[in-house]
């Protein structure tokens, strides 16, 4: 009679054993104590009338007949590759959003976090001259947008500063503003690195003044300026000849796939860079196969 | 033909979601978004699983999916409530009542199902919404669909202990909510 349950042990065991789901050594056992405990016993008829009373609830019909139309549901429903194709562009908004705020804190820690030198991880990604400037008083970011041909594209955004005096790397103070700017090849290649020749048609853009050279073969052409103490929006690169006036500046240049945006034919789809004391650090958001990656450039 | 496999199983699914979600219209779309996926994965479908087991698994999905997002907008509800207003903050219990309160006036709710049930349908409905969702998902998929524990516990994703803790609970509940009701029915009986 060891084996035998008493009033708490059972009670548990009472909807299974009404369920006929208890085990055989289990099910002896509670028959042998209801058998003598009149309570228990009562208890499981109230069990068993609520579970009769569930079961007594009528069978509904939907309103719609879903088995009528259910060719045409399914005529209609989007392909399944449109149906994953939102979670990954959320995520990857996500991954871009967080890697702008990451590049932000990296900038906003000041002239104390330098690199060593410019880094280049990846020749097929897009390589970005930058230099500071002092705080602008008043700042009008522009976008220039100009094609050179028919694949070429050129975006620029410049500080236009009242003073507007363009400084050496190692004039970078606290507040101080930033311009970046992104070589891209057609296709995103990247054409040329920190030391190649820079073209002709950048160069009316490019504000970077520590005589850096280009390669002759850049097709698209993108400058950021940022004040790196003002939160950072992402700009569409797509603005094509826009002029975006306010006090908050843009610091992030996204392509969105679309003819005219930055990086439009490549895997770039933000870059940003960031100098300190004479060191460049370059980091780009760009896209795989797999979604988008924040890369040190 | 998937029609006849849709016929034969679209009113088990609507009921069992209606049952859990207390929706008309959400059950409906509980039940057009289960073929559809049953369709799309008809075959990921193992031949030595139960067919219906595998389409309530979907529907449990579909079901669980609406109740979290009701969840969600709950919680933006409680958060959007004005620490600066002079109306006292809401309590857990006006909560609660609020979400009976909700329910007994759910548009969604089909009127003309709810008058086709008999007195004691419409008491033991009543309860059922105020069951937590697992105990009612279990206690539906129980006692209404006739699941056995070890096929609601495939459905649900859970193990038979938690399904037998549940549904032993769940009916506990509803014996506690329902007992005013079933002594009036027992007084009834023996006066007569």
């Amino acid at each position: 009679m060891s084996n035998d349950f008493n009033c708490e042990q059972l009670e548990p065991l009472l909807s299974a054993f009404h369920d006929g789901e208890l085990s055989e050594v289990e099910r002896t056992a509670a028959e042998r104590h209801l058998n003598g405990c009149d309570a228990c016993k009562n208890r499981l008829l109230e069990i068993g009338a609520v579970a009769n009373s569930l079961k007594s609830l009528p069978r509904l019909n939907p309103k719609i007949d879903v088995a009528a139309n259910i060719e045409s549901l399914i005529a209609n429903q989007p392909k399944q590759a449109n149906r994953f194709s939102r979670p990954v562009f959320w995520g990857a908004a996500g991954i871009a959003a967080a890697a702008a705020v990451v590049v932000v804190a990296i900038n906003l820690n000041g002239p104390s976090n330098l690199g060593d030198s410019p880094q280049t991880a990846n020749s097929s990604i897009p390589h970005i001259g930058s230099k500071t400037q002092p705080v602008p008083q008043s700042q009008k970011l522009e976008v220039a947008h100009s094609i050179k041909n028919s694949s070429d594209l050129e975006v620029a955004q410049s500080v236009d500063n009242s003073s507007n005096t363009e400084q050496g790397s190692s004039e970078d103070q606290v507040g101080g503003s930033q311009v970046a700017a992104t070589h891209l090849g057609r296709n995103g290649e990247p054409i040329g690195n920190a030391g190649a020749k820079k073209d002709a048609a950048s160069e009316s853009h490019n504000k970077t003044d520590r005589g850096e050279k280009r390669n002759t073969n850049v097709t698209q052409h993108v400058e950021i300026a940022q004040n790196p103490r003002v939160v950072p929006h992402i700009v569409d690169g797509s603005a094509s000849g826009a002029h975006l006036d306010g006090s908050d500046p843009h610091l992030i240049a996204r392509g969105t796939g679309g003819a005219g945006t930055i990086g439009a034919d490549s895997n770039l789809v933000a870059v940003y860079d960031t100098e300190q004391h004479g060191v460049t650090e370059e980091l780009g958001i760009t896209t795989d196969e797999d979604g988008l990656y924040a890369i040190k450039l | 033909m998937f029609q006849t496999l849709v016929r034969r199983y679209q009113s088990r699914v609507f009921t069992a979601a209606f049952r859990i979600l207390s929706n008309a219209e959400e059950a409906e779309e509980v039940v057009q978004d289960t073929f559809l996926r049953v369709h799309q994965n008809i075959s990921k479908f193992r031949k030595d699983a139960s067919f219906s087991s595998w389409v309530f698994k979907i529907a449990h999905n579909q079901c669980m999916d609406i109740l979290r997002n009701r969840q969600r907008r709950k919680g933006f509800r409680l958060l959007s409530f004005d620490p600066q207003s002079n109306k006292p903050e809401p309590t857990e219990e006006s909560m609660e009542a609020y979400s009976v309160v909700s329910q007994l006036s759910d548009p969604g709710a089909d009127p003309s199902q709810s008058l086709e049930l008999s007195e004691q349908g419409s008491m033991v409905v009543e309860a059922l919404k105020q069951l937590t969702d697992t105990q009612r998902t279990v206690v539906v998929l129980h006692d209404i669909e006739g699941f056995q524990y070890q096929e609601i516990a495939e459905i649900i994703g859970t193990s038979i202990g938690t399904v037998r803790s549940r549904l032993h609970y769940g009916r506990i509940k509803l014996k506690e909510l329902l007992e005013p009701y079933f002594s009036q029915q027992n007084m009834s009986a023996v006066s007569r």
